[in-house]
């Protein structure tokens, strides 16, 4: 009889303190998942940093112009492993540079190694190029294109001011549809390391309108939307509006 | 026998210790119960609106909504015997005519309020902005009524009444102001067709040339943002908009862009009610666009610059189209009326 209550005894105070596991508590520990970093995107027009508003740049084709707004996706992200261990988060980001928390992307688990180069969209691709198929934001809402016109998203919108004939005129660069998905590549060798926290990267605004093609916006036009061959030209230019610094 | 009883008392202090140990720990998972229960208030939100924020603080509840309806139609939170309501009517989508104020409607999903923005944030910040500066509402009045001191202890229990709990409570009701019915709704929903007129103008208002949809974004009608559309080149005063807010000479003559829903009850248009019709707004695009510093690049287009050039027929698809976004359930729902 004593056994046996000892016994009992014993078990409820096991029982007790450890109880029955819930599934949160079953967390194994914690494997080598990868380095967790954030892209710190800014933006700069030639070397000296973006400031918005203020009629202060020039492109190669001359037009002196300002900014007033600059919202765009990044999507597609590949980091190109020199072991061939790819590493390509499937996630889509908005970003606006006018908004400061979209220019951190925090990106998880990636490999620890060397990385030959950096690749990605500015835009969605074609398989989520797809009305509501982003959250319903406000900022996903502005950016749709209208169903009428194809449907999906702005890819980008890049608007502001460039002086005609020393008039200020807008413009809006606004890409969208398939067939302007800009490709960018940062050739630049990286390696990613437990102490990596942070990969900076620029964009310079001027390079839309550099190569391969000069884009001016008295003859090349100062809309893109509604003028497939203008935005060929800003989406061949894109390649590489990024760098890494 | 005794390795019988034996059995028994051992399983029945495994399955006590088994109960015991497996029963949930009350502190993590039980919210602490509210002392006045609270029907909770679900809120339509269509696939197509951006998704509903509702603060954490200010959870609707049927009893919440009702108190804030009561405040709405109520002159006691004034001092000269407005109540919200004398300015926004439901037959006008509540807004009025005279004067000319922005319409109380699809507001749980903006984040920008009044013409220039002078709030932003949250409907509670807009609502704290009507009761402690517009209204200047004395609460000695509620806390000594008959009936809200009652009414409010129930929803937010505690009491006395503050400035803070009559911004909620408004907050609340117009929250549900929300029109989410009209034709085009319906539209959307595959319960009925646009006309051939009506669909031109849709079609048209999504084009190049009727580019209404870069501002007034489908689903709210509007994009949250501020622009300069053209209805001035010279700033003076009150119609300098946003830049009254900011001081900075980029926001001069830049505006909140109003909803298009309802626009139909919503006459005149502009901030300061300067065009009487629909058409008279379309004209404004069409032929009466100012150029100025500040003007949005979108009136740069090419093909805008001598206007949109629209027909006869093009303008009255668009006002056709426009007239698709006109809600009778929202203007005739008693759940918003006078209580």
């Amino acid at each position: 009889m004593k056994t046996v209550l000892k016994t009992s005894l014993f078990l409820i105070t096991i029982l007790l303190f450890n109880g029955c596991k819930r599934d949160t508590d079953l967390i194994p520990e914690k494997a080598d998942n990868g380095v967790t970093l954030n892209l710190k995107i800014n933006y700069k027009v030639d070397g000296a940093a973006l400031i918005f508003d203020s009629i202060l740049y020039t492109n190669t084709a001359g037009n002196n112009y300002e900014v007033s707004r600059l919202e765009y996706y990044i999507s597609n992200i590949t980091f190109h492993s020199t072991s061939g261990k790819d590493f390509s988060p499937k996630d889509i980001f908005y970003v606006n540079a006018q908004m400061p928390l979209t220019n951190n992307i925090s990106l998880d688990s990636i490999p620890k190694g060397s990385y030959n180069y950096i690749t990605f969209n500015i835009g969605i691709d074609t398989a989520h190029n797809i009305s509501f198929s982003l959250p319903n934001t406000n900022e996903n809402i502005n950016m749709a294109w209208p169903n009428p016109l194809g449907g999906g998203y702005h890819f980008m919108k890049f608007e502001g001011y460039y002086l005609d004939l020393a008039a200020k005129t807008g413009f809006t660069v606004h890409m969208g549809q398939n067939c302007s998905l800009v490709y960018c590549i940062i050739n630049t060798p990286f390696i990613v390391s437990s102490s990596t926290s942070e990969i900076k990267l620029s964009m310079n605004l001027n390079e839309w309108f550099r190569s391969p093609i000069i884009y001016d916006f008295n003859i090349d036009g100062n809309a893109t939307m509604f003028d497939k061959q203008a935005r060929g030209k800003i989406a061949a230019n894109g390649i590489d509006v990024f760098s890494m610094e | 026998m005794k390795s019988l009883k034996y059995s028994i008392i051992f399983g029945f202090a495994l399955i006590i210790a088994l109960v015991a140990s497996c029963k949930k720990k009350e502190s993590d998972e039980t919210p602490a119960p509210s002392p006045e229960a609270l029907t909770p208030y679900n809120l339509y939100c269509p696939p197509y609106f951006p998704q509903l924020v509702i603060p954490a603080d200010n959870q609707l509840s049927v009893e919440g909504v009702e108190l804030g309806r009561k405040l709405y139609y109520d002159s006691i939170i004034s001092n000269d015997g407005r109540a919200c309501a004398n300015c926004h009517t439901q037959q006008y989508a509540f807004t009025n005519p005279v004067p000319n104020s922005l319409a109380h409607m699809n507001l749980a999903w903006n984040n920008k309020f009044l013409w220039n923005g002078l709030v932003e944030g949250k409907l509670e910040d807009i609502m704290a902005f009507e009761v402690n500066v517009f209204f200047m509402t004395n609460t000695t009045k509620l806390n000594n009524s008959a009936t809200y001191p009652a009414l409010f202890k129930k929803v937010f229990n505690s009491t006395p009444i503050t400035t803070k709990q009559v911004a909620y409570a408004l907050a609340q009701f117009v929250r549900t102001q929300a029109s989410t019915n009209s034709k085009f709704d319906k539209y959307l929903r595959y319960e009925t067709t646009l006309t051939s007129s009506e669909m031109n103008g849709f079609v048209l208002y999504n084009s190049e040339k009727g580019d209404c949809f870069h501002c007034h974004s489908l689903g709210l009608f509007n994009d949250n943002a501020y622009h300069n559309n053209g209805i001035d080149s010279a700033f003076v005063g009150v119609n300098r908009g946003r830049y009254n807010v900011t001081g900075n000479a980029n926001d001069m003559g830049k505006w909140k862009t109003p909803t298009l829903r309802n626009v139909e009850l919503t006459a005149p248009y502009m901030h300061d009610g300067r065009f009487a019709t629909l058409e008279d707004v379309i004209e404004h695009y069409n032929s009466g666009v100012k150029q100025s510093s500040t003007l949005d690049p979108i009136f740069s287009k090419p093909t805008h610059l001598f206007g949109l050039q629209l027909t006869t027929q093009q303008k009255a698809d668009l006002v056709a189209f426009l007239k698709t976004l006109t809600d009778t359930t929202f203007i005739n729902n008693p759940a918003l009326s006078h209580p």
